[in-house]
């Protein structure tokens, strides 16, 4: 049988370009189920999205779909026929009801017993008419961000519907979608009239398009894009940025890339280079350009649609419009500096940080008196607590500046220009300007450790306050980012090997009130959640991130314990591990049945036996050995050490009876096993360990 | 293009899309949608095309005529066609071919912008369309007016004349660009941006502008109650356009603010109720 390929493309008015990768991805589950209901196999099925349409081609659809066979289960097996060898009236019924005669009925073994059985062919359906119902079906489910009404049938999609076209292979899929019905006519690229052109069939769509100077294909818009840029670094002797952000957003602005390039007066350099790029990239979508030394260049790199005819007239444009937006940033860029950052710093008091926690001043304060308590936990003699302590009281100035104000994403990144401005020392204008990094999981960190310090007081300040409110993410709510800012904690911690108790931190935290026992044990079981993440990406196995969780919760030092999980997945690969493990646990057992809990040592005089004995003596000798190991850290070292108590506890296991009649002999025996238990748990929790 | 011209020809072109050619209401607004033949003509089923040039007011946007592209007062042009057919996006293209603008020698994109009208209680999907990077209109398809869901559905297009001109023009400064052969923008318009911004920021008189809005909020009641809703919607006019004076002055604090927009909400949609109920006294009964 010929396979076929079928083509549905929903035509548009200017969808945008935020909605369309959710649609693709929409279009190619949604088909990939109802083909699959339908019995409608297919070789390959694909979606794609441009500004005005929305396609979804399949491959490989067979004419018709797969004949089935559906069973029907009937009345029990013995009224097929009465005694006289007459079909008894269920039998005939029941065959009746599913379209066949009760000498066609056959007999299964089902949980009741023996009951009859229909067996009815389901013959295959024509794939345009399957598609025929499954396209208007798909159309209607898709999820927009916002959708509207505009015509009498008011069916809701994210902008009007205007062209439908639906093949399988030459064939028409006829169906109506809100007043459209379904062809095979599709319409050109818009800059040049969006010219009607009718498609053969569904395997001829994607070139009649591209000769219409429209490429459906995502990625076909993005290796013209990212060649064109090529060409034109080339041309100019100079490298356009190509911004991967800009690149795809631009690939849904348009359907046929064209670069403009254009050049904008030297003076505007004088502007941050994040400033300049942001204007260029927030609302013109321009790349910037710069030498090999990276340094910003004049010129910029705008996308239009299409053809190159006027590209003088869109030069200017694009020119003028993007030179009347660096004016204003240059406008407030001067004013900022004039203001100055002590008069940014004074103004805000005036800003409501959230209702119940006062003014940003009053949080800049907290951050500062953080910053403090971080110091004195770290300890590191070459941190410069002075710049740390000057630069905290500005992290926020420059919320209230202008150029913050219109681009709030340069928060942080303005306060550096200004502190520098303000002849602060580098290391002080820095950790103004890296005090919200990182920005993501993957984004770079404060660069230095003083940044490292204020970013965390930050941090540490936003995550006490709202566990203090109750103000706690749950399931997909988090409007304040305490995800994000507890993973950027967790991963300054652990990729500048800070060593510092978190748990004494937050619970020292200025606030309203203390962080008392519950919600600190919240936060630091929400810090963990993150660094859980981190250790897992690293390659640890969960069991043995949990092993270590309790000394985080105690100690508050995500430092020490990755040391611990590591050290435990290195040493969980010797032989002996697993046995030790579950010795271990076996002991734990024994003690909580006899809920046995006391601390203080065995009597050797009360010993029976010699493995008794000699577990004993190798605990004492490993209880020296372990305080010097601990005492540095090493905890591979330690767990190598318990290891090697293997023989001997085994031997015991095997040779002492614990819960013997003897009261005395007993507690004694007790109190060796827990003195071993606690040598344990000084490394980590074996018990959470699985085979 | 000179500006009277660019107005010429969208009244010729849109005259020609069997839109009647409406001309400006004679009191201040904020924004061509005040029109009563928008405000009104959206709420029901009755077709309707028209078109028509609205001097609009936004006090607070004055700058003493000093900012080249900032005004108190400027015109736009308004298209309102319900229901739009299927090539309106075409059609609106080609309103620019009218003014010797021409799609393939131009960079046009349509930006994402849905339209909200607080005092209006109306809102609409759209965009904005860029012509080589500069902003000259706005597309909207009315979703709700005066809290109403509307049906059939409105397509509303407001060029900024001024922006336009600009463009046309290839003039950086709007009171550069030339009215017609002899006259600029700037000579018919300076005076008058320059003694309003006056007026505006320092002269108008905020307990007067409160005691107005009191009284026509009184008078509209007893209008409406009567069922002659026009003369109370040009007093929703007149209450939108002393808030904007007070607003300008500085007078309205952020929690009065919400209270006098909703104020105002209120009124319109007690007009635009009336209105639906006279046009469409079964609908009214069920």
């Amino acid at each position: 049988m010929t396979k076929r390929d079928a083509l549905l493309e929903i035509r548009i008015e200017n969808i945008p370009a935020r909605f369309i990768t959710s649609a693709e991805t929409q279009l190619e589950t949604r088909a990939r189920e109802l083909l699959a209901e339908a019995f409608l196999p297919f070789g390959g099925l694909k979606a794609y999205g441009t500004y005005k349409r929305l396609v979804l081609h399949i491959t490989g659809l067979p004419a018709r779909s797969e004949e089935r066979t559906r069973k029907a289960m009937g009345p029990p097996a013995k009224l097929w026929k009465d005694a006289g060898g007459n079909f008894t009236p269920q039998s005939a019924g029941f065959a009746k009801a599913q379209g066949t005669t009760p000498d066609k009925l056959t007999v299964e073994t089902a949980p009741k017993g023996e009951v009859l059985v229909a067996l009815k062919k389901i013959p295959g359906r024509p794939a345009a008419k399957i598609l025929a119902g499954i396209f208007p079906e798909i159309m209607a489910g898709l999820d927009f961000p916002k959708t509207m009404v505009w015509e009498e049938t008011r069916v809701r999609f994210a902008r009007p519907v205007r062209g439908l076209l639906a093949l399988y292979g030459e064939k028409i899929v006829p169906f109506a979608f809100a007043g459209v019905k379904s062809g095979r006519l599709t319409a050109g690229l818009s800059a040049k009239g969006s010219r009607r052109i009718a498609v053969a069939s569904a395997e001829k769509y994607f070139r009649a398009l591209e000769n219409a100077n429209v490429l459906v294909r995502d990625e076909d818009r993005a290796r013209m894009l990212e060649k064109e840029l090529e060409q034109v670094s080339k041309r100019m002797k100079l490298e356009v940025e190509a911004d991967p952000e800009l690149l795809t957003e631009n690939l849904y602005l348009v359907e046929y890339p064209v670069c403009v390039v254009g050049s904008y007066s030297q003076e505007f350099l004088k502007l941050p280079a994040e400033l300049v790029h942001l204007v260029m990239k927030k609302q013109l979508k321009f790349f910037a350009v710069c030498d090999s030394r990276k340094k910003l260049q004049p010129y910029f790199v705008g996308i239009r649609d299409g053809v190159s005819r006027g590209q003088k007239n869109v030069e200017e444009g694009f020119k003028n419009v993007l030179e009347a937006r660096f004016k204003d940033a240059i406008f407030f860029y001067t004013r900022d500096l004039a203001v100055g950052l002590d008069e940014l710093a004074a103004g805000l008091k005036a800003v409501t940080f959230q209702e119940k926690l006062g003014s940003m001043q009053d949080k800049t304060e907290r951050v500062s008196d953080i910053a403090a308590l971080l110091c004195e936990s770290i300890k590191v003699p070459e941190l410069n607590t002075g710049e740390i302590k000057k630069a905290a009281r500005y992290v926020y100035a420059d919320l209230t500046s202008n150029v913050v104000r219109e681009f709030t994403e340069l928060q942080g990144v303005m306060g550096y220009y200004y502190a520098q401005n303000a002849k602060l020392s580098e290391t002080a204008a820095k950790a103004v300007g890296e005090f919200y990094r990182p920005l993501n999981a993957k984004s770079p960190l404060p660069s230095s450790p003083e940044s490292s310090v204020l970013s965390l007081a930050g941090k540490v300040d936003n995550l006490v306050s709202d566990f203090l409110l109750g103000l706690i993410p749950s399931g997909s709510a988090d409007p304040h980012g305490l995800r994000r800012q507890a993973m950027g904690i967790a991963r300054i911690i652990l990729e500048n090997n800070i060593s510092l108790d978190l748990k004494a931190v937050c619970r020292n935290a200025p606030a309203t009130v203390p962080l008392n026992s519950e919600p600190l044990l919240q936060l630091l079981d929400f810090i963990w959640q993150r660094a859980e993440v981190i250790f897992e990406e690293a390659g640890f196995r969960f069991d043995e991130i949990k092993a270590v969780k309790e000394f985080f919760m105690k100690d508050g030092n995500l430092l020490d314990c990755r040391r611990r999980i590591a050290d435990l997945h290195s040493v969980r690969k010797n032989p002996d591990f697993d046995a030790l493990a579950m010795a271990f646990k076996r002991a734990k057992n024994i003690l909580k049945q006899a809920e046995f809990a006391s601390d203080s040592a065995p009597a050797e005089l009360l010993f029976e036996k010699d493995e008794e004995r000699l577990l004993c003596s190798d605990i004492r000798a490993l209880s020296v050995k372990l305080n010097g190991y601990l005492a540095d850290r090493d905890y591979a070292k330690s767990l190598v050490e318990l290891v090697s108590i293997k023989g001997n506890l085994d031997n015991f296991f095997v040779k002492v009876m614990v819960m013997v009649e003897d009261a005395a002999v007993r507690e004694n025996r007790l109190k060796l096993i827990k003195s071993l238990v606690n040598l344990f748990e000084d490394v980590a929790d074996l018990s959470q360990l699985q085979q | 293009m000179n500006f009277q011209d660019i107005i010429l020809r969208f009244d010729a072109y849109w005259g020609k899309q069997g839109c009647a050619i409406v001309q400006p209401y004679d009191l201040e607004k904020g924004a061509g949608t005040f029109n009563p033949a928008t405000f009104f003509g959206s709420l029901t089923a009755k077709p309707m095309k028209v078109a028509y040039v609205e001097p609009t007011r936004r006090p607070a946007d004055g700058r003493f005529g000093e900012n080249p592209n900032r005004l108190a007062k400027y015109y736009q042009y308004q298209v309102v066609i319900k229901p739009p057919s299927g090539d309106i996006q075409r059609i609106y293209l080609n309103s620019l071919k009218a003014i010797g603008i021409r799609h393939e020698e131009h960079d046009i994109r349509w930006i994402e912008d849905d339209w909200e009208s607080p005092t209006l209680g109306a809102s609409g999907v759209g965009w904005e369309v860029w012509l080589d990077g500069m902003e000259v209109t706005q597309f909207t398809y009315f979703q709700q007016m005066a809290s109403f869901e509307l049906n059939p559905i409105s397509a509303e297009i407001t060029y900024g004349l001024e922006r336009l001109a600009m463009f046309s023009q290839k003039k950086k400064n709007v009171y550069d660009l030339m009215w017609n052969d002899r006259v600029t923008y700037g000579e018919m318009h300076k005076l008058q941006e320059r003694q309003f911004s006056h007026y505006n920021f320092e002269y108008a008189d905020v307990a007067g502008l409160r005691r107005n809005f009191e009284d026509y909020e009184r008078e509209i009641a007893v209008l409406i109650k009567d069922g002659h809703y026009l003369p109370a919607y040009d007093l929703v006019m007149k209450c939108s356009h002393s808030f904007n004076l007070m607003d300008a002055r500085g007078a309205v604090s952020v929690s009065e603010r919400v209270a006098l927009m909703h104020r105002i909400r209120d009124l319109a949609k007690a007009c635009a109720s009336a209105h639906v109920r006279a046009s469409e006294p079964v609908n009214s009964i069920q």
